[in-house]
């Protein structure tokens, strides 16, 4: 049969999806390939160390079924864990969602200068946990922080704040919320440019006042928005560690040790992979669940 | 918001708004950027005046300011080797990390073949796990990766890649909300270009190279910036990863130096100022980056939704 025109053409088109199919495995695989060796893979083990008693330095390993996960719950120094990170998500979260919807109610307006302003407001976000957290424990400093002569005029007594089992906590979040109210703020912004501006035209012909419109329009146009920044702060104050580590080490008495603190702790200083392991499960559970909610929540209701 | 601050209220009350408004702005602003001037000024105490003293109106007198801290911090304290090793690890990461990810963006926006759907819901998944869950086990694996760094083929023996640069880059060479990011961007980008240059006989990756690419220059850059400030920040996986000064990222550094397992304890007078004088070089590059991309930065914030 001699070869026309046509099939020529559906050859070509043939040899060119062969083609496409070939390239697209290969140049997925320098992405797809780590991601399965560098995060699947590592939940699996994570499951898979949990029930056992594991030293990673000499490699030995016994199976010892679910003993980590009954340690855990019946540990004392787990439940302050809990306790504590739990504390931190409960001061955490609606202090930043608060200090950022302000921040963006401040700042959403055409001003001059506005685009410095915005940078001002977020710059703490993009800078190191760690340095900050140093510059941070300078302002705690209990003689001459920053902090402690601020308070000394509202008559306040200084005090070591970051190692006072009633202050040390207080601090830590508040430094957190320092630090995350800019992302807060513009995820904010973002929602409150996305309100038609008739919405309040029409509020504002029918006599609301400012604070009707915020109360009426803004904010329960604003809930998706805030609905997604509670569930990603819960997920980031379950994970709360670098501010941790830097501003308390955990302490006073392990009042500010959270679980990846302890996950930290019992892996790489206390040399308990399995226990270490079986937290780290928790933890993940949690976040699933977490990312579930925000997932369900999207699918269902994305319209106003 | 403009349309509310036309509402007509009483002049009186419509100046305390304004008032309040202003107020408000300005704590703000103070309360967002006073650690960094304080940070700033405090490293520049001479020996110890900051520590003795405290507060005085003589710290804001230049006069009275020392680069000490900085000339001590960055030759005895290590902070030029911490600042080394970061950039290292930072510049290798972004550059991997932005080049994997739009190349899987590009092939899961704009190619068709089986499985795609099921290989993209992969890499979704893989964005809710966090590194606090999977930071250990992959520590262990790094560890105890066959045939090297010493180890055997049952990964005895050795330490495999702990404490190597590869062992911090690895895990970190790609990034599935930069994937994501990107093949957002691509779908949107009309389909005759890529046909033309197929039927011009160019193969996938030259038309990721030639075509998709030179178009995209707002989303890569707006990907490499956060690969960057991500990893110049890094903290966890540098800690459990290096066991020498050698490997030390910044923050890294930065913690064994507060916490007392570098060689600065011994200078007590300047070591708060030293301390700050790190943090504050530890800042700067990305306070630079920062002025420079600042709109990028934010339009990637609105974009993505994260943090």
């Amino acid at each position: 049969m001699a070869v026309g025109p046509a099939n020529r053409f559906q050859e070509f088109r043939a040899e060119l999806r062969r083609s496409e199919v070939k390239w697209a495995y290969t140049l997925i695989l320098p992405a797809v390939l780590p991601l399965l060796i560098f995060t699947v893979l590592p939940v699996l083990g994570a499951i898979g160390l949990s029930f056992t008693h594991f030293d990673a330095f000499s490699a030995t390993m016994s199976w010892i079924g679910t003993g980590n996960y009954r340690e855990a719950f019946d540990n004392e120094l787990f439940r302050i864990t809990i306790r504590n990170t739990l504390q931190f998500t409960v001061g955490f979260v609606p202090l930043s969602l608060a200090v950022g919807f302000s921040a963006a109610m401040l700042l959403n307006r055409r001003i001059r200068g506005i685009s410095f302003l915005r940078g001002a407001y977020y710059l703490p976000v993009l800078t190191s946990t760690i340095a900050m957290g140093i510059a941070w424990m300078w302002l705690f400093q209990p003689q001459v922080g920053l902090v402690s002569l601020a308070l000394k005029l509202f008559g306040v007594t200084p005090k070591d704040w970051l190692n006072s089992p009633f202050t040390a906590m207080p601090a830590v979040i508040g430094v957190a919320v320092w630090k995350a109210f800019g992302g807060t703020m513009l995820i904010y912004l973002a929602g409150l440019q996305g309100i038609p501006e008739t919405y309040y035209d029409a509020a504002k012909v029918d006599g609301a006042g400012r604070w009707q419109l915020l109360r009426f329009i803004t904010w329960p146009l604003l809930r998706p928005v805030t609905f997604y920044l509670f569930i990603i702060g819960m997920i980031d104050s379950l994970q709360v560690f670098d501010l941790v580590m830097i501003m308390t080490e955990g302490g006073p008495a392990f009042r500010t040790t959270t679980i990846v603190h302890q996950i930290y702790l019992n892996a790489f200083k206390f040399n308990q992979m399995g226990y270490a392991s079986a937290m780290a499960v928790v933890l993940f559970v949690a976040i699933a669940v977490l990312t579930f909610f925000n997932w369900k929540f999207f699918s269902s209701s994305l319209e106003y | 918001m403009a349309q509310t601050s036309r509402l007509r209220l009483p002049p009186r009350e419509e100046l305390l708004y304004r008032v309040l408004l202003i107020l408000g702005i300005i704590l703000g602003l103070v309360i967002a950027a006073l650690p960094f001037l304080w940070m700033a000024v405090s490293s520049l105490g001479t020996a110890g005046m900051v520590i003795r003293i405290g507060f005085t109106w003589d710290m804001f007198n230049p006069l009275n300011w020392s680069l000490e801290p900085y000339v001590v911090a960055w030759k005895m304290a290590s902070i030029s080797k911490y600042i080394r090793t970061t950039t290292i690890y930072a510049v290798a990461v972004t550059v991997l990390a932005t080049t994997t990810s739009s190349l899987a963006g590009y092939v899961f926006g704009r190619l068709r073949f089986p499985a795609r759907d099921f290989l993209f819901g992969l890499v979704l998944a893989t964005m809710m796990i966090p590194g606090s869950v999977t930071f250990l086990p992959l520590f262990i694996l790094m560890l105890r990766l066959p045939l090297l760094g010493g180890n055997d083929i049952f990964g005895a023996g050795g330490h495999g890649l702990y404490n190597s640069y590869a062992g911090l880059i690895l895990p970190n060479v790609v990034s599935a909300s930069s994937i994501f990011l990107f093949r957002q961007f691509f779908r949107t980008l009309p389909k005759d270009l890529e046909d033309a240059a197929r039927i011009d006989g160019c193969s996938e990756p030259m038309i990721w190279l030639r075509v998709i690419m030179p178009l995209s220059g707002p989303v890569v850059t707006v990907v490499a910036l956060f690969q960057f400030q991500g990893s110049w920040n890094a903290f966890v996986w540098p800690l459990v990863m290096s066991s020498s000064e050698r490997l030390y990222t910044i923050s890294v550094g930065m913690y064994s130096l507060a916490y007392g397992s570098g060689s600065l304890t011994s200078m007590a007078e300047l070591f708060q100022s030293v301390l700050l004088a790190g943090s504050v070089m530890a800042v700067l590059p990305i306070l630079f980056l920062f002025i420079a991309f600042q709109r990028q930065f934010v339009q990637g914030i609105a974009l993505t939704g994260l943090k």
